[in-house]
């Protein structure tokens, strides 16, 4: 599935954080190059860094020093509204605490990302029924959050993710607030994005059984990347070095 | 994002957080009320002032005297310093005003010094005053009888009547409700000369018309040609004739077309040296006064509005700190500064211009129930008569004035909390709660 070219190329980024006197290093040196299709899992321990990296990637986060580049835009360049518009066009996000606007229905939610990028109402609301079926929830649409369950509405999440269409997915431990039955319904819709659609998708987790889904794992730890694989992790033994880290 | 997608996103936003939208625009709701409301009681206070006021005076008749005693003698409206030029008001002068822009006529008055009425057995007195016969017209509208000052023909005042009392038991009001024109009434003068010798002269004088009622001196003035009161006067001096041609008069009255007329008129009249007496200088001070009295009412309802304003930017705040994590959730998704700015700061406007709406409409609703409710009472007390006219009068700038202030405000007010929200940075934005 692999291109040439990188989607995401990230050189020598660190991000250090002032803690009064002293210096956080959250990421340390990473580099990395994620392309197209890839379903790539980012994981380590607590603190380990890997939120801070997917904000960075996501162009929430800004780095320190080092360089990201995704699809041919290098980030740190851009003003503050310009990395704005860029983060509406390019990437979907999904969170842990699914962030849906609580007074807003299913369907606003997920059309919701659309307003900022001068879709019409119409169209909006066309696109945002049609990934709320993609995601089984079709018949919840006119639903506030509350009246949902926790795996319905990071459904809904994902199918806010989608809207714009970006070129990568990118989602902190978005089964961290579920039960074993909803997660499992999330990293479903997730696989067939990539495997249906080619999604690019990359997934933060400390959770080992989401881990078998990706098609790459980073491992992080202290903010540097301390392992790198490709393909099925389960026949790969590093892993099995490194459960120890997991503090699941 | 386009101006209708803001307007679209504003109002989900609004009507999503309406509970705390409708509290907040209930402090503006009372503020513009009470702006409304108030500044109507004070227009309508001064419309009702001056209605009563302008039924008593002729708007554009000024009265210039020589002299600042006259001056005052006729109702304290006159406000020229003193005669520093030495002009006089001679018919030359009057036939200069008479030039004057939207002047209809000018005549020169002089009144008789002394004299007693009587009609039969009654006696009754009226300031009695020689005015220029062919201007007459120009100032005067009979009831009955007819305008026309031939020599021993009189126009009198409607009140006039009144003043005849019984010499035997000093009772007043004897003549009240006859019709005396076509009467003849007889014009007793009566002077003593240096040496002590007494000497009487009694002038039939035959009443050609009534004069509709002023509500001013006219009501108690009778009007001769000017030339018989200047001989009469001689007469009651002892011979000594005034030289109005070279001196001057004390007084001339001047009719202009319009009320706008009246200010030039007056503005001239001062600068040449005279006194100048207007019931429109009484009403433009009526004006004053209510102008000080509605900004006072306007300035405790501003006082409300401002308290509104903080309340805004109170709810704001909150609204803020309550929708920190949607904050960063619309940065997160594309939205940029501007975009999170025009949002706020517009569901800020919203929530003051409707409150502005609604509380105009509240105001105007108030004002007219006191109106109906309240005028009659209030009239009742204060002694005058509203003549159908409520107490509470809005003028049609008001309501839009209000609304576009309440505008302004919500739109003031929210700037501040915009600019937090601008300033969140979205990643803490998003992990809060
Ligand atoms: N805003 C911040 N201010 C200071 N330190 C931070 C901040 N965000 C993250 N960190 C620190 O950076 C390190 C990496 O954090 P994070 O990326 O959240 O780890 P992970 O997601 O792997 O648990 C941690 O030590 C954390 O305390
Ligand atoms: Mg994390």
């Amino acid at each position: 599935m692999q291109v040439d070219e990188p989607l995401i190329r990230v050189k020598d980024l660190s991000r250090h954080y002032q803690m009064g006197g002293e210096v956080v290093r959250a990421l340390d040196g990473i580099n990395l190059s994620i392309y197209q299709g890839q379903f790539v899992g980012i994981t380590g321990p607590s603190g380990s860094g890997k939120s801070t990296l997917l904000y960075v990637l996501g162009g929430l986060d800004r780095p320190t020093t080092g360089t990201v580049e995704i699809a041919g835009t290098e980030i740190s360049k851009l003003t503050e509204d310009q990395l704005s518009r860029h983060r509406g066009r390019t990437v979907g996000f999904i969170f842990q605490q699914f962030n849906l606007i609580a007074t807003m229905s299913a369907l606003d939610n997920v059309a919701f990302p659309l307003v900022f990028s001068g879709v019409s109402l119409k169209e909006r609301n066309e696109r945002a029924s049609r990934l709320l079926e993609m995601v089984g929830l079709g018949d919840r649409q006119k639903h506030k959050p509350v009246e949902l369950s926790g795996g319905q509405q990071q459904r809904v999440s994902i199918a806010r993710a989608l809207v714009s269409n970006p070129a990568v997915v990118m989602a902190d431990e978005p089964t961290g607030n579920l039960d074993s039955k909803s997660s499992r319904d999330v990293m479903e819709i997730l696989t067939r994005l990539n495997r249906e659609e080619g999604r690019t998708i990359i997934l933060v987790t400390h959770d080992y059984p989401t881990l078998q889904v990706t098609s790459r794992q980073v491992l992080l730890r202290d903010g540097q990347v301390v392992a790198d694989h490709s393909g099925d992790f389960r026949s790969a033994n590093f892993f099995n070095l490194q459960t120890s880290e997991f503090t699941q | 994002m386009g101006f209708l997608e803001l307007l679209r996103i504003i109002r989900q936003n609004l009507i999503r957080t309406r509970v705390r939208v409708m509290m907040t625009a209930l402090g503006v709701l009372i503020g513009a009320a009470g702006v409304v409301l108030l500044v109507s009681l004070g227009a309508g206070l001064q419309r009702s002032a001056i209605q009563s006021f302008t039924g008593a005076g002729d708007l554009t008749l000024v009265t210039i005297n020589n002299q600042s005693f006259s001056a005052e003698g006729a109702g304290g409206g006159a406000t020229a310093s003193g005669n520093n030029k030495k002009e006089k008001l001679t018919d030359t002068k009057l036939a200069e005003y008479e030039e004057f822009p939207g002047v209809l006529g000018v005549s020169p008055s002089v009144m008789l010094q002394g004299g007693l009425l009587r009609y039969k057995r009654m006696e009754g007195y009226g300031q009695i005053a020689g005015i220029n016969i062919e201007k007459a017209a120009k100032f005067f509208e009979v009831e009955t009888g007819e305008l026309r000052l031939n020599t021993n023909e009189v126009v009198i005042g409607g009140e006039i009547v009144n003043n005849f009392y019984d010499p035997r038991t000093y009772e007043y009001g004897v003549l009240a409700g006859t019709d005396l024109t076509g009467k003849t009434i007889t014009l007793v003068l009566q002077r003593t000369d240096a040496e002590g010798h007494y000497a009487e002269q009694a002038i039939k004088l035959r009443v050609a018309g009534v004069l509709k009622k002023s509500g001013n001196e006219a009501d108690w003035s009778i009007y001769v040609g000017i030339k018989q009161v200047v001989d009469w006067n001689t007469w009651l001096a002892n011979g000594q004739k005034k030289n109005y041609k070279k001196d001057g008069y004390e007084t001339a009255y001047v009719k202009l077309d319009s009320i706008e007329s009246v200010d030039p008129l007056v503005q001239q009249v001062k600068s040449d040296g005279f006194y100048a007496f207007s019931p429109i200088e009484i009403i433009s001070s009526i004006k004053q006064t209510f102008g000080i009295i509605q900004i006072v009412l306007g300035g405790i309802a501003a006082i409300a509005l401002l308290v509104a304003a903080i309340n805004i930017i109170n709810s704001m705040i909150m609204a803020i700190y309550e929708r920190t994590g949607e904050i960063g959730l619309m940065k997160a998704i594309g939205a940029t500064n501007r975009d999170v700015m025009l949002i706020f700061i517009g569901e800020s406007a919203s929530i003051g211009f409707f409150g502005g709406i609604a509380g105009s409409l509240f105001g105007l609703l108030l004002g007219y129930i006191i109106g109906v409710l309240a005028t009659p009472i209030i009239a009742q007390q204060m002694g005058f008569d509203p003549q159908g006219a409520s107490l509470v009068y809005t003028p049609l700038w008001l309501p839009i004035f209000v609304l576009l202030l309440c505008g302004t405000v919500g739109t003031m007010a929210g700037v501040y909390p915009a600019l937090r929200a601008v300033k969140l940075d979205p990643l803490e934005a998003l992990r809060s709660k």
